[in-house]
């Protein structure tokens, strides 16, 4: 299951402004950009445990939001995801698995970790150009669109 | 893993194997290899092939540095059979001082605090460059993280109190790069962003450092991490004995860098494998950290290393070099069970330690692995065998003589030539007024404000930062040396003893003549010493080189007259060194052509101060106190801030006077010791009209006027706000205590140029004309966005 996490549009507009700053040198279209932390937790969960991980592990609830399954709809946005290439070590992930272990997840198979962009005024190609060039190290990471 | 036919194998074939499995061997370090097997009538497993090529490494044995190198200077030719031990080891030999209490022979070196403390400061920086070029962030990340283990493996484990960096990038607006390479805006946010991340979440304060930016770190940056460590004098001592177990700590084995220690002995080109990627976990290197911290209380180990570079390859066969070993890798924790026996040995996964634990301790030491949630496992023994014997379960991977592995690597001459550069020494037209000029030196990379960087970094904790990176009421005024007081680990009330740490790097001037770039490197880490008020009689240095391949003759003819400049200037200022790194093949192939960096010499410099309340910083404190020059304004701008914006064609380089420069220092540090001076900075890039420009940024500014200031005869005007050379500091004395002040100071060259003004403005004149007039406030906003705007 994907927990995804954002920051709430209202604590949001200095992560949006350095995002559009970064892309806007290869892409000076760019319209508006968002991130999201992408979770992937394997185990024998329901749906209603994968939403307590979201709430009680991944998301500080003042700040922060975050959706299940699917992930955000954001209307005229790409969606660009970002995840470690295999064989790259995840820290995050294993500290990940480490909290749920202690918030009681005890089952958990396997996480792996991301990032998804969500950019607007860009095409497809120039989206996932622009992950590459401003976010990722393509020697282990491994960038698609959603 | 047997490898079929390596004993009979032709020079071509072995080179070949070495291309392959990218172990780096040359040819007369594979011979040499297949000549011990052959000898031994059996060829050698995977395993103890990649033991040699990690133990061999440039990394790890730094086989250029302490070979024989023939050096040619013009038409003299010298021989120097240990270029190392010539030079830098030599300076601390021969200054024989008595408060060096371990050099050159551990992770880091140590120096005593005071003769009455009972504490020692362990120092060491290292370079992570290559991984850096290639995953900036996780390269950055372990390079802190692989520097803060070398102090935890210094002596019985040290604590871990300040880190230290130095970035050299590419210039920020190339952003198009050749395929396989990022761009230096890329590589800046990833390295300060891993430097970040691990320094803050391991707990301990990043506050000294500096950053350059150069055409010649565009495919090649470098990234210097150091630490300091605080021990106590009767545990700076370690000896594995036989009989003892071999104890890992931390985190599990993965693939995680495999080939790390091999892949620094070669170029980079766009083919750079992802396996060569560290990636770092802060946290659990502080959970190591915990578990030394109380063990090393309970004297439950009597010695330890960091898995670095050749991870346990390196780690269990340095601890086990006199002792021998036999360890069985099935009892490795393992990050997944995919991993083979042969990448165990030599995976560097970070945050591991070794220990050699008595057998009636590990029980103990469990304990408090499991009360920190650290994980431990023992894989064998120190046996006293002489031999490293490594298996999986029942499969023997290595069966080697120790005496082989660390004494076997063949040496063999180096040539080394160094030509001299022409001089020119063009100067520009007198002007009307030099504003404009004073503008662009303050919004060159080199020489704006580094607070974008600075700021992220946590150089509060621990709660002993007492001369931070800015200060000043608004914190607007750039330092020149850390100064801190370890009374978080210490406990002692009112024991305010503490230490400064500095850094000197002159990159323009390694181009112009590297034997100078070293007195002018040194020079400025003992003279940012003395601007805080440390005991610049007890400095002690690291010697931190990177250059190009060094078999390139020219390359290491640079390199050794950097290293004879670092001998000189050492026993010039009487100040040894105590540890060192050197990085080569700093250099890249794009498009067939090799491009290399220039050569970069950083020295850091740690010195104590008796009493850190004494300590001054560089802002200037009350409007009507008299502004002194500590030294001489000389002639030439070469590796001046000022040439290279103007494009002047001038290397004329000031020339050091050490002796000189240290009475000067010394009364300086007098005057600050009897609060005469409340505050100084060092002259360096931008030169005396930007050093006064930067002391002006918290509210008082400064009327000066040059025509009383020291300077050589004839020299220009441009000269005299803008050279860089060594030795001149600007200090703010007590108007009440002036005439003291010059008593003490007559032995010294001071000229007295000004005083500190409420105006507002900085006012530089010589005589009747007036050469820069400048609101301060504008100044500073000019210098303050720059990297802001850039990122």
């Amino acid at each position: 299951m994907t927990i995804e996490v954002f920051t709430k549009d209202i604590f949001a507009e200095n992560e949006r402004k350095s995002l559009i700053k970064k892309i806007s040198h290869f892409y000076p279209n760019v319209k508006d950009a968002k991130e999201s932390k992408i979770y992937i937790v394997e185990g024998p969960y329901k749906k209603n445990d994968f939403f307590k991980m979201g709430k009680d592990v991944f998301c500080d609830f003042i700040s922060e939001d975050f959706a299940i399954s699917s992930g955000r709809k954001l209307k005229d946005f790409m969606a660009v995801e970002m995840f470690f290439k295999q064989g790259i070590t995840d820290v995050l992930a294993q500290s990940a698995a480490e909290a749920l272990i202690a918030a009681g997840f005890k089952k958990t198979k396997k996480i792996k970790t991301g990032k998804v962009f969500y950019i607007k005024g860009l095409k497809e190609s120039e989206a996932q150009n622009a992950v590459k060039e401003c976010f990722a190290n393509e020697l282990i990471h491994r960038v698609g669109i959603r | 893993m047997i490898m079929d036919n390596f004993i009979n194998a032709r020079e071509k074939e072995l080179l070949k194997l070495s291309e392959e499995f990218g172990w780096s061997l040359n040819l007369a370090e594979l011979k040499q290899a297949q000549k011990y097997f052959k000898d031994l009538k059996r060829n050698p497993t995977r395993a103890e092939i990649e033991t040699i090529a990690q133990t061999w490494s440039e990394h790890c044995k730094h086989k250029t540095f302490s070979g024989p190198v023939e050096f040619y200077f013009g038409k003299k030719k010298k021989i120097f059979k240990n270029l190392f031990k010539e030079t830098i080891v030599y300076v601390t030999r021969k200054l024989n001082k008595k408060w060096c209490l371990s050099v050159f022979k551990d992770n880091a070196g140590i120096i005593e605090m005071s003769s009455k403390s009972k504490w020692a400061l362990a120092f060491k920086a290292e370079t992570h460059n290559h991984p850096c070029a290639i995953a900036p962030y996780g390269g950055a990340e372990t390079g802190v993280g692989g520097v803060i283990r070398d102090i935890l493996g210094t002596g019985l484990g040290a604590k871990p109190i300040l880190n230290t960096d130095n970035f050299c990038f590419g210039p920020l607006q190339k952003e198009e790069m050749p395929k396989g390479f990022l761009s230096p805006k890329k590589i800046f946010e990833g390295v300060v962003e891993g430097v970040r991340d691990y320094g803050n979440r391991m707990g301990i304060p990043t506050a000294a450092g500096s950053v350059h930016f150069d055409e010649s770190y565009l495919f090649n940056p470098l990234v210097y991490v150091g630490c300091v460590g605080l021990i106590k004098k009767n545990r700076i001592f370690k000896k594995v004995k036989k009989g003892n177990l071999i104890a890992v700590i931390g985190g599990p084995t993965g693939r995680d860098g495999i080939h790390g220690a091999t892949f620094s002995s070669a170029d980079i080109d766009e083919n750079a494998s992802s396996s060569a990627v560290q990636i770092g976990h802060a946290v659990n290197e502080k959970k190591v950290l915990d578990v030394i911290m109380k063990a090393s209380e309970k004297n439950l180990y009597d010695a330890l290393t960091d898995c670095g570079a050749g991870g346990f390859s390196s780690a269990v066969g340095e601890l086990g070099a006199e002792t021998g070993v036999s360890a069985d890798l099935s009892k490795a924790l393992l990050k997944d069970s995919s991993v083979k026996p042969w990448e165990i040995w030599i995976s560097e996964s970070q945050e591991r330690m070794v220990l050699s634990v008595p057998k009636n301790k590990i029980k103990e030491l469990e304990k408090i692995c499991e009360i920190e949630e650290c994980p431990i496992c023992v894989l064998g023994t120190f046996d006293g065998s002489g031999k490293l014997r490594v298996f999986y379960k029942k499969e023997k991977l290595i069966d080697m003589d120790m005496s082989f592995l660390h004494g076997g690597i063949p040496k063999f001459f180096k040539k080394a030539v160094y030509n001299p550069k022409t001089k020119y020494g063009f100067l520009p037209k007198e002007r009307k007024d030099y504003g404009t000029e004073l503008k662009k030196i303050l919004k060159d990379l080199n020489v704006c404000s580094k607070e974008e960087i600075v700021r992220q970094y946590d150089h509060e904790v621990q709660g002993g930062c007492v001369v931070k990176p800015f200060c000043g009421r608004e914190g607007f005024t750039p330092t020149d040396a850390a100064v801190i007081w370890p009374y978080s680990f210490t406990q002692e009330p009112g024991n305010f003893e503490g230490f400064a740490v500095s850094h000197g790097f002159n990159f323009s001037a390694g181009k112009i003549d590297p034997y100078i770039s070293a007195f002018y490197a040194i020079d400025e880490a003992v003279r940012s010493l003395a601007c805080v008020g440390a005991d610049i009689s007890r400095t002690a240095l690291l010697d931190n080189f990177c250059c190009g391949n060094p078999n390139n003759p020219f390359i290491l003819g640079d390199f050794t007259a950097a290293a004879l400049g670092c001998r000189d200037a050492a026993l010039a200022y009487k100040t040894p060194f105590i540890s060192g790194k050197d990085s080569f093949y700093n250099q890249s192939k794009v498009n067939g052509k090799d491009y290399s960096i220039t050569l970069s010499l950083l020295i850091s410099a740690i010195a104590p101060i008796k009493d850190v309340r004494k300590a001054v910083s560089p802002e200037f404190k009350k409007a009507g106190n008299p502004i002194y020059l500590f030294g001489k304004i000389k002639k030439g701008l070469g590796a001046s801030v000022y040439s290279k914006i103007f494009g002047l064609k001038n290397n004329i380089l000031p020339v050091p006077e050490p002796d000189k420069h240290l009475k000067d220092y010394f009364a300086l540090i007098k005057a600050i010791d009897k609060y005469y001076a409340v505050s100084a900075h060092d002259v360096s890039k931008g030169g005396i009209a930007a050093a006064l420009t930067k002391m002006s940024f918290d509210g008082l500014s400064c009327e000066i006027d040059f025509k009383k200031a020291l300077s050589q005869k004839g020299i220009s005007e441009t000269e005299l706000l803008f050279s860089e050379g060594t030795g001149m500091v600007l200090a703010e004395i007590d108007a009440k205590k002036e005439k003291e002040f010059l008593k003490i100071a007559k032995n010294a060259r001071v000229s007295k140029i000004g005083s500190v003004s409420s105006s507002g403005k900085i006012s530089l004149k010589f005589g009747g004309k007036k050469l820069i007039e400048e609101e301060v406030n504008y100044l500073r906003s000019l210098w303050k966005n720059v990297l802001r705007d850039k990122l």
